[in-house]
C-alpha cells in the first residue's frame, strides 16, 4: 500500500523518519550519566557557567554528583509551577528564582511552602549577619526566610563623564534630586539648532515598564507592601513622587527622556551613545550589560550615587534579585543537609563568588569576601572607576523591598498609574493632575485588595489573646 | 444509508474514530472534567485546595479588570471583523482580475507573515515600535511628520492600535486567500447578465457576489472571531515583561485566563474565566450563524 | 544619508511592480491594470517592509543595531557592520548544558522532527476520523459532531495544567510523544477531512465494497488520493502550528537536549542579557522551513483550504 496522501506529505514522513533517526542517534552518543545525588536549576548565563566551574570542587569534596540545569526563566517559572501544581516531584533540589517571580511561591499558607524554610539556618551560621540584612526581605514570609539571596544589586547613576565634564559640570556637587535638577540647566539642549529636536536629556525615565518608578519608591522607602502584607503604596509620599517623575518627564524643558526601560530597552544604548540621555539608572548586573552592548562607550562612562531625597538621605536603590532555595521535595527525600552544604559553598565561597563579580559585576550580599582584591581593581570601562569599592559602599544602604504573591500584579497596576498620569499630564496638564494621581492610586489599591481578600489560603485565625 | 448497501455489516466507525475517541478520552475529557471542579475550588497546589463554590465567578463578574480585558477582546474583534476582513476582501477583489501567474505572486507575497510564528512577531514587532529608533515610529513621522517620540506600547491610548495594526498584516493575507478562493467560484455569467440588465458596480456587487461568496464570509467572520477571542501570543510577546500594556490595556481574555491560572497560580480561577470564555464565544457563534441564516433564508 | 523606511518601502513597491510587468501577458497594459497593479505593489511593499527591517537586523553587528534602521552606508558595511556574527553566534557557539555542549542544529533537528512527526500523525488520524464522520452512519453521530463542535470553543489553556498532570502520570513528560499525541486527533482537523470527503459520491465506495475492498482499505486507496488538496493545506497548517508551537515544548520539555527552536531563541532575549541580532537571524533561520514547505504546496494549500469553506 502505497502512502495515498500525495506528494509533499510523503516526503514530510520522509523527513520524519530521517530526522527521527538523527535524533535518536544523536542522543545515543551522547553518554549517559548516572542519577545525581542532587540537582540544581539556575536561569542565567552568567551563575551557570560560574557554578560550572564552581562545581567540581565541591562534587570532590563531598564524593558525590551534581546535576546542573540552566532553563529561560520564563520556561523555569512555567514548569516548576505546572509540576508543582501538579503534584509531582518533578522538581530540582535547589533552585534560583528572580525576583519578579518568587512573588508566586509565597502564596499559601506557611506550611504550604513549597520551600524548606532556612530561617534556623541561616541564624546557625550566622549568615543574616554576614550577608546584608535587606536582601533577605525579598523571600521572608511572616517573619521566615526561605532563600540565600545571591546578589545585592545596587543602584546608581552612569552618567556621560566625557560630556559632562566638556560642559564643566562637576557631579561630585550633587547630593539630592533638587541638586540634580539645578545641574540639569547647565546642560545644552541642542547639539546645533537645525532640526529642532532635542538632542540631550539629563535623565533617564521610563514609562513603559515602571521600573524606574519603583526603584525610585524604594529609594524614599515606599515599599509597595508592608511586611504582613499589604500594599502601602497609595500615600501621598506617591503621589508627589509620581508627579515629580512625570512633570520631569514631560514638556519642552523636562529633564528626563523616557526610553524603552531596561530590560527590552534597545533604544537605551543607542540614546546613551548619542548622549541623547545623559543619566542612567543601573543597578551593578546593568554595569556589565552596557560593555557588552555599547563597546564604543569604553572610557567614556562614569558612575555616580543616586542623589537622595533630601541631603544626608539614602543614595541607592535595588532593582532585581535572585534567591536560592531548597525545594521540600529536596527534603523529602533526605538530601537537605547536603543541599544546604551546596547552598553554602555556591553563595560564600570567595573563589567562585569574585569570579562571579569579575564575570558579571554582581556584588554578592557576603560582606566578608569584599576586601578580595579584586573589588579594588579599577575598571577601565568606567573611566578606571573603582567600581567594585563603588559598590561595596552602596550595599549597606539598600532599601528593603517586601514581595509577595501579588507583587507581579502591583507591579502591573503601578504601571498603569504611571501610564495614565503621563496620558493625563501631556493631555491637560498640571490641573486637577494630583487629584488624578491619588485617584488612580486608589482605584488599584482597590483592585489590588479585592484580589488579597479572595485569597481564603492566606486568611489567618485571629491572634490569640 | 449503510443498511441500504445489502446484507453486508455496517461497517465499523471504530476503525477510524478509535483515535479520536483514545485520545480525547485521555488528554481533553478528563483533563476537562478536572477543570469543571476546579472552577469552584481555589487552589494553591494540589493538595491546598479548597472548595469556595461560586466566589471565583462572583469574583471575575464583578472585576472591573475582567470587563476591561472583555472589552479589549471585543475590541480586537470589531477591527478583526470590520477592518481587517473588508480589507481582505477588497485586496481579493482586486486579485480577482488578474491574470493567473501575477495572481499567484501576490498571494505569496500578502500571505507570507502567516509563515512566522507569533512568539517571533509580537518580539519583532516589539522592536520594531521602538520609541525614536523604531521603524514604525520613523515611518509614520515620515509619513506625516508625527510619531517619533511616540511610545506606542507604553500608551494607554496607542497600545490597542498598535495591535490592530500588527494583527493586520499577519492576517490580511490569510483572510484573503480564503476571499480569493470564494471569488473565483462565483459564476462571471451573472455578473454579465446582471451587467447587461444597466446594474452598476456597486449593484453587482451587492446583488450577484456578495451573495455567492455569503457561505465563505461566514465561516471567514466566525473563524475571526473566534480566533480574536482566544488571542494570546501576540500581545504575551508583543508587550515588555509579559505585562499586556499599560494599565491592562492590550490584556485580552486568555491574557487574564493567563494570568489567574499561572502568573497568580490560581488555576481554579483560571478554570472560571475559561468556562465563562466558552460561553460567550458560544453564544457569539450562535448569533453569527443565526444572522447569516436568516439573511440566506430572505 | 542613511536609507529611511520610507525609501524602502517604496523601493520594494517598485520591484514588486517590476516583477508584475514581467509575469504579466502583454496585451494587458489599460491604465486600470496600472492603477490596481499599483495599489497592489503599494500593499506587498507594506507587508514586506518588516521582512526587509529583520533581514538587515539579523546581518547587522550588534553594535550598530539601533545605528541604522536598515542597513549602514556602503563604506561602513565594508568595515565590518554587516557581518555573518549573528548567525555565526547562533551556529557555531554552543549552549553548556548538563547534557553537554549541544549546537543550534541540534535544535534544529528536533524542531523538524517533531513538526514532521506530528503533521504525520495528525494526517493520518484526522482523515480517518473525518472520512467516518462524512461517509460512515452510526448511532450517536450528531452527539459526537456537537461534542467536537464544543471543544473547539474551548480556549486550549485552561486544559494545560490538568494535561500536564495526565502526562506525568502516564510517563510521557519530557517526550515527544506527550507533545505529539494529545493534539494527534483534533476536532478541527476531522472537520476539515469531513469536508473534504462528504461530497465524494457513496458509488465509489459501494463499487470498492462490491470489489471485496476492507474498509480501511477504501479509505487508504480510494479515498484519500482524491482529496491529496485538503491534505496538503492540512500539512501545511498542522507543520507550522508545531514548528512555531512555544508553550507546549516550553512546559513540557525538560531535558535541554530536546528542545526547540522557538523555545531556544527565546533564550537569547535573558532576564539580564537580550541578544536581539541573535535572536532575529535566529527567526530568519525558523523561516525557511515553512516557507519551503509553503511555495511546494502552495496550490494544493489554496485548494484545500478553501475547499472546505466554498462548501459552506
Amino acid at each position: 500500500m502505497s502512502f495515498p496522501f500525495g506528494k509533499a506529505p510523503t516526503a514530510i514522513l520522509a523527513l520524519a523518519i530521517v530526522s527521527g533517526i538523527i535524533v535518536v542517534a544523536m542522543d545515543v552518543f551522547r553518554h549517559e550519566s548516572d542519577p545525581p545525588d542532587l540537582t540544581m536549576t539556575v536561569f542565567s548565563g552568567e551563575h551557570f557557567r560560574a557554578y560550572l566551574k564552581a562545581l567540581p570542587k565541591f562534587e570532590k569534596q563531598h564524593g558525590v554528583k551534581v546535576q546542573l540545569r540552566r532553563t529561560d526563566s520564563r520556561a523555569l517559572q512555567s514548569r516548576l509551577q505546572a509540576a508543582m501544581q501538579a503534584g509531582i516531584d518533578d522538581v530540582p533540589d535547589l533552585v534560583e528564582i528572580e525576583r519578579d517571580s518568587i512573588g508566586f511561591w509565597l502564596r499559601g499558607r506557611l506550611e504550604d511552602m513549597k520551600f524548606v524554610d532556612l530561617t534556623d539556618r541561616i541564624a546557625e551560621e550566622g549568615l543574616d549577619k554576614s550577608m546584608v540584612a535587606s536582601r533577605f526581605t525579598m523571600w521572608s514570609k511572616d517573619g521566615r526566610k526561605f532563600g540565600l539571596p545571591h546578589d545585592v544589586h545596587p543602584v546608581g547613576l552612569i552618567y556621560r563623564r566625557d560630556l559632562i565634564e566638556q560642559w564643566g559640570i562637576d557631579v561630585s556637587q550633587i547630593e539630592t534630586w533638587d541638586d540634580f535638577i539645578e545641574m540639569a540647566k547647565l546642560i545644552p539642549k541642542y547639539k546645533d539648532d537645525k532640526d529642532k529636536v532635542r538632542d540631550h536629556y539629563a535623565l533617564q525615565m521610563d514609562i513603559q515598564n515602571g521600573q524606574i518608578l519603583e526603584l525610585l519608591m524604594l529609594q524614599k522607602g515606599i515599599d509597595i507592601f508592608d511586611k504582613e502584607g499589604n500594599p502601602k503604596f497609595a500615600g501621598e509620599e506617591t503621589v508627589d513622587l509620581i508627579e515629580w517623575y512625570i512633570t520631569n518627564s514631560f514638556g519642552a524643558d523636562s529633564i528626563g527622556y523616557a526610553t524603552g526601560g531596561v530590560r527590552r530597552g534597545q533604544d537605551l544604548v543607542k540614546s546613551l551613545q548619542e548622549g541623547l540621555v545623559l543619566f542612567f539608572f543601573a543597578a551593578d548586573w546593568f554595569t556589565k550589560k552596557l560593555t557588552y552592548d555599547a563597546p564604543s562607550m569604553h572610557g567614556k562612562l562614569a558612575i555616580m550615587p543616586l542623589p537622595a531625597w533630601e541631603k544626608g538621605g539614602r543614595r541607592t536603590s535595588v532593582q532585581g534579585g535572585t534567591g536560592l532555595f531548597i525545594t521540600k521535595h529536596c527534603e523529602n527525600r533526605g538530601k537537605l543537609d547536603l543541599a544546604w552544604e551546596l547552598a553554602k559553598y555556591l553563595y560564600t565561597n570567595e573563589e567562585s563568588l569574585t569570579e562571579l563579580f569579575v564575570d558579571s559585576n554582581i556584588l554578592p550580599p557576603f560582606k566578608d569576601i569584599w576586601d578580595h582584591p579584586a573589588y579594588q581593581q579599577p575598571n577601565p570601562y568606567y573611566s578606571n572607576q573603582k567600581l567594585g569599592a563603588f559598590l561595596v559602599a552602596l550595599a549597606p544602604q539598600t532599601p528593603p523591598n517586601h514581595l509577595n504573591a501579588f507583587y507581579a500584579g502591583a507591579k502591573t497596576q503601578i504601571q498603569g498609574v504611571l501610564a495614565n498620569a503621563a496620558l493625563y499630564y501631556s493631555n491637560r496638564g498640571q490641573a486637577g493632575f494630583r487629584d488624578y494621581i491619588r485617584d488612580q492610586l486608589k482605584r488599584q489599591t482597590e483592585l489590588l485588595q479585592r484580589e488579597i481578600d479572595h485569597n481564603v489560603f492566606l486568611k489567618r485565625p485571629p491572634p490569640e489573646s | 444509508m449503510a443498511t441500504t448497501y445489502g446484507r453486508r455489516l455496517a461497517p465499523n466507525p471504530l476503525i477510524f474514530l478509535w483515535p479520536y475517541l483514545l485520545v480525547s478520552v485521555v488528554f481533553f475529557v478528563y483533563p476537562l472534567i478536572n477543570a469543571f471542579l476546579l472552577a469552584f475550588q481555589q487552589t494553591n497546589d494540589p493538595v491546598t485546595k479548597e472548595w469556595i463554590g461560586l466566589k471565583n465567578f462572583s469574583f471575575i463578574l464583578t472585576d472591573p479588570v475582567f470587563y476591561k480585558a472583555l472589552k479589549n477582546t471585543a475590541v480586537f474583534a470589531f477591527f478583526s471583523i470590520f477592518l481587517q476582513l473588508p480589507i481582505s476582501l477588497g485586496l481579493a477583489m482586486l486579485l480577482n482580475v488578474s491574470k493567473s501567474k501575477s495572481k499567484g505572486f501576490f498571494r505569496l507575497l500578502i500571505f507570507s507573515p502567516q509563515l512566522v510564528g507569533p512568539i517571533f512577531v509580537g518580539i519583532m514587532f516589539s522592536v520594531m515600535f521602538t520609541k525614536r529608533y523604531g521603524v514604525v515610529n520613523k515611518f509614520v513621522q515620515e509619513l506625516s511628520g508625527w510619531g517619533l517620540d511616540v511610545d506606542w506600547l507604553s500608551n494607554p491610548h496607542l497600545s490597542m492600535p498598535a495591535l490592530v495594526l500588527i494583527a493586520l498584516w499577519l492576517f490580511v493575507g490569510f483572510n484573503m486567500v480564503y476571499f480569493l478562493a470564494a471569488l473565483q467560484n462565483v459564476d462571471e455569467s451573472l455578473k454579465e447578465a446582471a451587467a447587461i440588465d444597466g446594474a452598476g458596480k456597486w449593484q453587482i456587487f451587492r446583488n450577484v457576489t456578495l451573495p455567492a461568496i455569503k457561505p465563505v464570509a461566514t465561516f471567514v467572520v466566525i473563524m475571526s472571531t473566534i480566533g480574536s477571542f482566544q488571542l494570546f501570543e501576540l500581545p504575551y510577546n508583543l508587550f515588555p515583561n509579559q505585562n499586556f500594556g499599560p494599565d491592562n490595556s492590550g490584556l485580552t481574555i486568555v491574557g487574564y485566563l493567563y494570568i489567574k491560572a499561572f502568573r497568580n497560580s490560581d488555576i481554579g480561577m483560571g478554570a472560571a474565566v475559561g468556562w465563562i470564555l466558552t460561553f460567550i464565544i458560544m453564544i457569539i457563534s450562535l448569533i453569527q450563524v443565526r444572522i447569516s441564516g436568516t439573511a440566506r433564508e430572505s | 544619508m542613511a536609507i529611511s523606511p520610507l525609501h524602502i518601502t517604496l523601493i520594494l513597491a517598485l520591484l514588486v511592480f517590476i516583477v508584475l510587468k514581467i509575469l504579466a501577458p502583454a496585451n494587458n497594459s489599460l491604465p486600470s491594470t496600472y492603477l490596481r497593479w499599483a495599489i497592489l505593489s503599494g500593499v506587498c511593499a507594506l507587508v514586506l517592509t518588516p521582512f526587509a527591517w529583520l533581514i538587515c537586523a539579523a546581518f547587522k553587528h550588534p553594535s550598530v543595531f539601533n545605528d541604522y534602521t536598515f542597513l549602514p552606508p556602503l563604506g561602513k558595511m565594508l568595515e565590518g557592520e554587516v557581518t555573518l556574527g549573528n548567525f555565526g553566534r547562533l551556529l557555531t557557539n554552543p549552549k553548556q548544558t548538563i547534557s553537554g555542549e549541544i549546537y543550534f542544529v541540534q535544535y534544529l533537528f528536533n524542531s523538524i522532527f517533531l513538526a514532521c512527526a506530528t503533521t504525520i500523525v495528525q494526517l493520518l488520524f484526522c482523515s480517518m476520523g473525518g472520512y467516518a464522520l462524512a461517509k460512515l452512519d452510526f448511532a450517536g453521530k450528531k452527539a459526537l459532531m456537537f461534542f467536537m463542535l464544543g471543544t473547539m470553543m474551548l480556549p486550549g489553556m485552561i486544559l494545560l495544567a490538568p494535561l500536564y498532570e495526565m502526562l506525568v502520570r502516564i510517563d510521557l513528560i519530557d517526550t515527544y510523544w506527550g507533545l505529539i499525541i494529545p493534539g494527534s486527533a483534533n476536532a478541527f482537523g476531522m472537520f476539515l477531512f469531513r469536508q473534504a470527503t462528504i461530497g465524494i459520491p457513496n458509488d465509489l465506495i459501494e463499487a470498492g465494497r462490491m470489489d471485496g475492498c476492507s474498509e480501511f482499505k477504501i479509505y487508504w486507496s480510494l479515498i484519500m488520493p482524491l482529496v491529496r488538496p485538503m491534505s496538503g493545506a492540512f500539512c501545511l497548517i498542522c507543520f507550522l502550528g508545531s514548528w512555531n508551537n512555544f508553550l507546549g515544548p516550553q512546559i513540557f520539555i525538560q531535558s535541554p537536549e530536546k528542545l526547540t527552536v522557538p523555545v531556544i531563541l527565546s533564550q537569547y532575549l535573558d532576564v539580564y542579557k537580550q541578544e536581539y541580532g541573535v535572536f532575529l537571524a535566529g527567526t530568519l533561520i525558523a523561516i525557511i522551513p515553512p516557507a519551503i514547505l509553503f511555495f511546494t504546496l502552495q496550490k494544493e494549500f489554496i485548494a484545500g483550504l478553501t475547499s472546505g469553506a466554498v462548501k459552506g
